[in-house]
């Protein structure tokens, strides 16, 4: 049924990273020579991935509550992070010990979910919880705007190309603004990510991304929520950038699967996606926009919560949390354990094969 | 095969019927109620004040501690919120109950609960009830125990109003052995139960006429009859009549505006007002009720949206309840079934946890801005003396100065403790010996 | 106390009973009588009065009362006869069976539900008088051929349905016939040794339990119909507390336990077929053939003892499912003698009604006598007031406002109108208790209350209307005529004198003029939603 790609773009499992703790992302560095992760005990992982055995390096600490993002300054070779408690951080990444380039402890009122990076390095946007975005000059932290919206922002990304940023809110409303203007251009309706569901407020537009272009935006979540826990279907909005249209809708997973937390585009033009809710529910999906499924769906690789494409296209780093769904019984050794965090180190096989 | 799963302690019903024909004989409940309307109001309005009266705010399927009362920040568990500091230095709660952090100084919290049971099917009831010993009877939940004990205040309205979402209606099952009577009205969204409005082709002097005639003629036929039933046909009908006359408690539109915005326009802020009106009004216990905190997955945002809900108008309600001076006969009781577990599942919620977590009171006779009990540093176990529901009953009924000699039902010739007589109240949370 | 014998001393027992029955000179009747009043503490209330023995009988017998031409007639007949016939003619009335199947619905669904074929099935039962025995056969092994009998499956499938999410309810069934057809409530034996009845051993639920565990309920079929799995090993159960493995089969509960043949033991299930087919060995059919018989001396007694209940308004055992040592009867002579006869009549109801409506123990008055403190319940030395049924308030308040005919009528298709179903849900919803309560006792609540004061349905019931009971009285001028048929027609008897001048001044107070229909309803209201009323007294 699925194209080419099917048989092109199979991946095999090359090693798994663990970390103590559960981890929100891991992102390889422009540059190709680190994965960096960030984690539920606020604090940035690191590996050298350049040789076949990855070397971790020493954990970045400076934060508070949990580190839910992050993003590459590529020039000044810096990563950019945000926590819980409200607080931006700017450090070089290579260094075994990096210190502080700038910070703002209070960058915004709270909880900030969501972090990217202009095109051209030279901004960074925020979302948070206290439904501001806020623009940041990302050489010395200094804030160059910011804007109030009407719910907690869950996700930010820039065009690729134009002074444009979009926001996506809990609500589902995704903002298209002009940097240049402020003004807001365009809005995008990702309403069905968002519901209210008994007494309580579901959803989001946990996730934005545009492809190389600019001329699509995945908007991805989940939607009808059901049940007592307040998940639904793992969900994928396709919008064109053009006409603020919305072209298509996926379903990546059975009702109650729970989010998609993480989609990207690969150059090739299929998209990558990782979610799930239930403990071992979820899965790694590609899918090619215009067909009817994904052409892979690894329900091995469960509880997805980041996806990232080494730059060298051969590779992928996938998060997951591996914390079962029991209530901390029996103790171990007397100890009450914890869930933990999982990279899975992927490699293309056809992508091997044609090298 | 295992029959423990089979076993229901809670429909064990030795005698139950048989007190139920005691029930009907009256006592407090019945007492009370008759009196109510031969006060004169001011005399009313001064015992109503004395009187001991319980709001009890129960979030059904588990509010986390960790992102309320008991907030573990920076640590494995901790999550992702702030704690904020509250009205009393040292004592910090999770950021999502920011308004009710400024009244720590009037609450009193046990930060060192440690129950039992792990399902909602058999934790709900087990916690409502006290987890008494089994005795085979069906326990009464906490507001029928205390219509029971304490029976209708002054007012002589039903002593046990239950806002709830969802329907309404005279719901019996709180009353385990005790019997429907001691059952709860309940408000279904709080709206006021069926046939409340006098019909419109009686007039307020038809319905006095008539029903002038009507106890003539119970009078009489009772003269030399069992006075059981008369008295207990007697007592519904005045608490009918209390009640017709409190229309205005069910008439949103006479809320003032400025109490609608603290509390809230949502279901939990709503109701809680509600309660608070209740109070005010006389209502011996209400118990309102919020369901779906089970935040098995996507706990935070869960949390997010949930606490908040609580917090503003709990926050409101323990402000009014001091301003008019209630809180020194008016227990406050805001609870779950258990706790949520610290252990953050792949669904990035949380389960179910009776070992360690934390229960929020204020009011009658309990110390205020006081912190009891402990849990270890990243909240997993309770690191004090780890007190169980059933001594929480304890020092509710000591709080409530329910007498010594009352703290036994008796089951036709059954003595049974009114809380488990395993458990104590806990004496450092109370001012009362 | 004895662990091994369930009944205390009943050999002893059954020597006395003998030797007064020896006494042939006696009618039952007046045996009852005998061992009531041999227990009397103080002077019993006298008989009743004509009138309120007429309004009791009428609402046990027919679960109505009588029209107020009926009650003149009876109260004018001067037969000393008369109440001996009263009895006969209602017990062979058309009313008989309508009024037993609604209270032995209640008795046994406790309001779970309702299923035409079960109606049927009761109804049809109590027309023939079908043996009490017979009909609790039929409620265990149901025969899926016979259309006016399939129907008693109900009791069965209803509490197999499964209610949410929750789990098939068999030990709830298993209880229930424990309770319902032996007086035993053996739900706290299902885990372990009955922790304060030393009586109910864990075996003797497993016994049953093992039985129901295999029935489910049939979807080949549209109407009512319980399957059965074979069983072909004993049940193995295992104490809470004690750690020790035990095994059942099939088992009476206090009676015989049945051995699983070994042929059956070793059979092959048979491959699995569309089509129901009964099994071989059916524990059902065992339970079914041996439970309910004059061999079975708990059945006898749980029947006879629900049956003085009904009438008397309290058990010989109370509670009615609580038979055990530590729970005596109050008077286990009469409970032995009752079960002796009840055994000797093959379980004829009909027949056991009218012995005991004969007595002095049901005729007796609620009255308290004179200078009397009220007695205790259980000496039956003043007669009990006892609850009504939704059904029968429904009844009687029509029958009263005369409204019955007019709500009652069936159509063409043999249905009740809209409006009458909607005012039964509105009864029943304000009268009876909620699912699986029993309804033993008058529970007043405040929601029957605020139903009787302010529901538009109701009130409309003492609305003036052509031929009801408030057109007849405001075309009475009389007032003493007035009151007369006012207090016929809804009290069932005559008004006391100060009862006559109460209607007189209310009607002179409220009802001058354009007002006098509406303090005709008034008045009316006050006595429908008055506790004489509302009980059977």
């Amino acid at each position: 049924m699925n194209s080419d790609l099917a048989k092109q773009f199979q991946v095999e499992a090359v090693k798994t990273l663990e970390y103590e703790r559960q981890l929100w992302q891991s992102r390889y560095s422009p540059c190709g020579k680190y994965l960096v992760a960030c984690a539920f005990d606020a604090t940035i992982q690191r590996w050298n991935v350049e040789a076949e055995e990855p070397k971790p390096l020493k954990s970045m600490n400076g934060h508070n509550g949990w580190l839910q993002c992050f993003g590459f300054q590529t020039s000044r070779k810096h990563v950019i992070t945000a926590d819980s408690w409200g607080k931006l951080l700017c450090r070089p990444y290579e260094e075994d010990d990096p210190k502080e380039v700038w910070s703002v402890e209070e960058a915004h009122d709270g909880w900030i979910r969501c972090l990217a990076i202009s095109p051209n390095g030279e901004l960074v946007a925020t979302g948070g919880n206290d439904a501001f975005v806020r623009i940041w000059n990302s050489a010395d932290g200094k804030l160059v705007k910011e804007f109030k919206h009407d719910q907690r922002i869950f996700s930010v990304c820039f065009h690729p190309t134009k002074n444009v940023l979009f926001a996506g809110d809990l609500h589902g409303v995704v903002h298209q603004r002009n940097l240049d203007d402020e003004k807001i251009e365009r809005t995008f309706d990702a309403k069905v990510l968002y519901q209210h569901h008994r007494i309580q407020e579901c959803g989001g537009a946990r996730h934005l991304q545009t492809d190389a272009e600019g001329k699509t935006l995945i908007c991805a979540g989940m939607k009808t929520p059901s049940g007592g826990f307040g998940t639904g279907t793992p969900t994928v909005l396709l919008f064109d950038c053009e006409t603020g249209k919305q072209t298509e809708e996926l379903t990546l997973g059975p009702n109650n699967a729970g989010f998609i937390y993480d989609a990207v585009f690969h150059p090739a033009g299929f998209i990558m996606s990782a979610g799930g809710a239930f403990p071992g529910s979820g899965q790694l999906s590609f899918w090619k926009p215009g067909e009817k499924a994904a052409f892979l769906s690894d329900k091995k690789i469960a509880n997805g919560r980041s996806i990232s494409l080494h730059p060298d296209g051969k590779r992928l780093a996938v998060t997951i949390s591996n914390s079962r769904n029991a209530n901390g019984r029996p103790l171990q050794d007397g100890k009450y354990i914890g869930g933990k965090g999982v990279i899975h180190l992927l490699k293309f096989k056809a992508a091997e094969e044609k090298a | 095969m295992n029959n423990r799963s089979l076993c229901k302690p809670w429909e064990h019903r030795l005698s139950r019927r048989q007190l139920l024909g005691t029930a009907a004989t009256g006592g407090a409940a019945m007492g009370l109620g008759a009196l109510g309307g031969m006060l004169e109001p001011a005399i009313a309005d001064e015992l109503k004040k004395q009187e001991k009266q319980v709001i009890f705010i129960w979030m059904d399927g588990g509010i986390s501690q960790l992102e309320s009362w008991d907030p573990k920040p920076n640590t494995q568990f901790g999550g992702p919120f702030r704690p904020i500091p509250t009205s009393v230095p040292g004592v910090q709660f999770c950021e999502l109950l920011q308004h009710t952090a400024k009244h720590m100084d009037k609450l009193s919290l046990v930060r060192s609960v440690r129950t039992q049971d792990n399902s909602h099917s058999a934790g709900v009831g087990r916690i409502n009830r006290g987890d008494p010993k089994d005795r085979g009877v069906v326990y009464p939940y906490l507001g029928s125990a205390v219509s029971k004990l304490m029976g209708s205040t002054s007012s002589g309205l039903p002593p046990y109003v239950w806002v709830k979402p969802y329907s309404g209606g005279f719901k019996s099952f709180d009353a385990g052995f005790l019997g429907a009577k001691y059952g709860a009205l309940a408000l279904g969204d709080g709206q006021p139960p069926d046939n409340l409005l006098r019909h419109e082709s009686i007039s307020k002097e038809d319905d006095l006429a008539r029903n002038e005639l009507r106890l003539k003629f119970n009078r009489r036929y009772s003269e030399r009859r069992r006075k059981e039933f008369t008295d207990a046909n007697s007592y519904v009908y005045d608490v009918a009549h209390t009640l017709m006359e409190r229309m205005d408690l069910f008439d949103e539109s006479k809320v003032p505006k400025r109490d609608v915005e603290r509390y809230g326009t949502h279901d939990l802020g709503r109701h809680m007002l509600l309660g608070r009106r209740l109070i005010e009004a006389g209502v011996r216990f209400v118990k309102v009720n919020s369901y779906h905190w089970d935040s098995h997955g996507d706990n935070f945002n869960a949390s997010d949206s949930l606490v908040r809900q609580f917090d503003q108008p709990f926050a409101a309600l323990i402000e009014d309840l001091d301003e008019r001076g209630m809180l020194d006969n008016v227990l406050v009781i805001a609870m779950s079934e258990f706790g949520r577990t610290p252990k953050i599942n792949s669904h990035v919620g949380r389960d179910h946890w009776p070992e360690a977590w934390s229960v929020c009171m204020a009011g009658a006779n309990l110390h205020k801005g006081l912190v009891v009990g402990k849990t270890n540093n990243d909240g997993t176990f309770v690191d004090s003396e780890p007190y169980d529901i059933g001594h929480l009953f304890h020092t509710w009924f000591k709080a409530l100065e329910v007498p010594e000699e009352k703290m036994e039902y008796v089951n036709n010739g059954q003595p049974l403790p009114v809380a488990n007589e395993d458990c104590h109240a806990i004496k450092e949370i109370l001012s009362v010996g | 106390m004895s662990r091994q014998v369930p009944i205390v001393g009943f050999a002893a027992l059954v020597l006395i009973v003998q030797s007064a029955r020896a006494d042939d000179a006696m009618s039952l009747p007046e045996h009852i009588d005998r061992l009531v009043e041999a227990k009397f503490q103080g002077k019993p209330a006298a008989l009743t009065s004509d009138s309120e023995f007429l309004r009791r009988a009428w609402l046990d017998f027919a679960g109505r009362i009588p029209s107020a031409e009926e009650t003149r007639k009876f109260l004018a007949d001067k037969s000393p006869e008369k109440r001996n016939a009263l009895i006969q003619s209602l017990l062979n009335s058309p009313h008989y069976a309508q009024r037993m199947r609604e209270l032995f619905n209640v008795i046994l669904m406790e309001r779970r539900g309702d299923h035409e074929e079960w109606d049927k099935f009761l109804q049809t039962a109590f027309e023939k008088n079908v043996a009490w025995n017979e009909l609790v056969k039929s409620i265990l092994a149901p025969n899926p051929e016979d259309e006016n009998n399939r129907g008693a499956a109900f009791f069965t499938t209803k509490r197999l349905s499964k209610v949410g999410q929750q789990s098939t309810d068999f030990p709830g069934l298993t209880r229930d016939i424990g309770r319902l057809f032996l007086g035993l409530d053996l739900q706290c034996a299902q885990c372990h040794d009955h922790l304060f009845v030393d009586d109910y051993k864990q075996v003797e639920f497993q016994g049953l339990y093992s039985v129901y565990l295999n029935t489910y309920i049939r979807t080949d079929v549209k109407f009512p119909a319980v399957g059965e799995k074979e069983m072909r090993q004993p049940l193995e159960f295992t104490s809470v507390f004690a750690e020790d493995q035990n095994k059942t089969g099939p088992r009476i509960p206090f009676g015989k336990e049945f051995e699983i043949p070994e042929a059956i033991q070793n059979k092959k299930p048979p491959p699995r077929s569309k089509e129901y087919k009964a099994p071989e060995f059916s524990a059902v059919r065992l339970i079914a053939d041996n439970l309910p018989s004059a061999e079975n001396r708990l059945f006898a007694k749980n029947i006879a003892n629900r049956l003085w209940f009904v009438l008397m308004g309290r058990g010989i055992v109370q509670p009615l499912d609580l038979s055990h040592s530590d729970n005596p009867p109050s008077h286990p002579e009469l409970l032995e003698l009752l079960a002796d006869q009840v055994i000797a009549h093959k379980f004829d109801l009909k027949w056991m009604f009218e012995q005991l409506a004969l007595t002095k123990t049901y005729q007796r008055s609620s009255v308290i006598p004179e200078g009397q403190e009220s007695p205790k319940p259980e000496t039956f030395q003043v007669a009990l007031e006892r609850r009504l049924s939704a059904e029968q308030i429904l009844r009687i308040t029509l029958q009263a406002t005369g409204d019955f005919d007019r709500l009652t009528k069936l159509d063409k298709d043999g249905k009740h109108s809209e409006e009458y179903t909607e005012l039964k849900k509105k009864f029943v919803d304000s009268f009876a208790n909620t699912a699986t309560e029993p309804e033993e006792t008058y529970d007043a609540t405040v929601k029957a209350a605020l139903f009787a004061l302010n529901d538009g349905k109701f009130l409309d019931l003492v609305v003036k209307r052509e031929g009801n009971l408030i057109d007849r009285l405001a075309k009475t001028t009389d007032t003493e005529k007035l009151t007369e048929e006012l207090f016929l027609s809804v009290y069932t008897r005559m008004p006391h004198e100060d009862e006559r001048s109460e209607v007189t001044e209310f009607l002179a107070k409220h009802g001058a003029g354009e007002k006098r229909d509406k303090a005709i309803g008034q008045i009316v209201w006050a006595m429908l939603a008055s506790i004489e009323f509302c009980l059977n007294h």
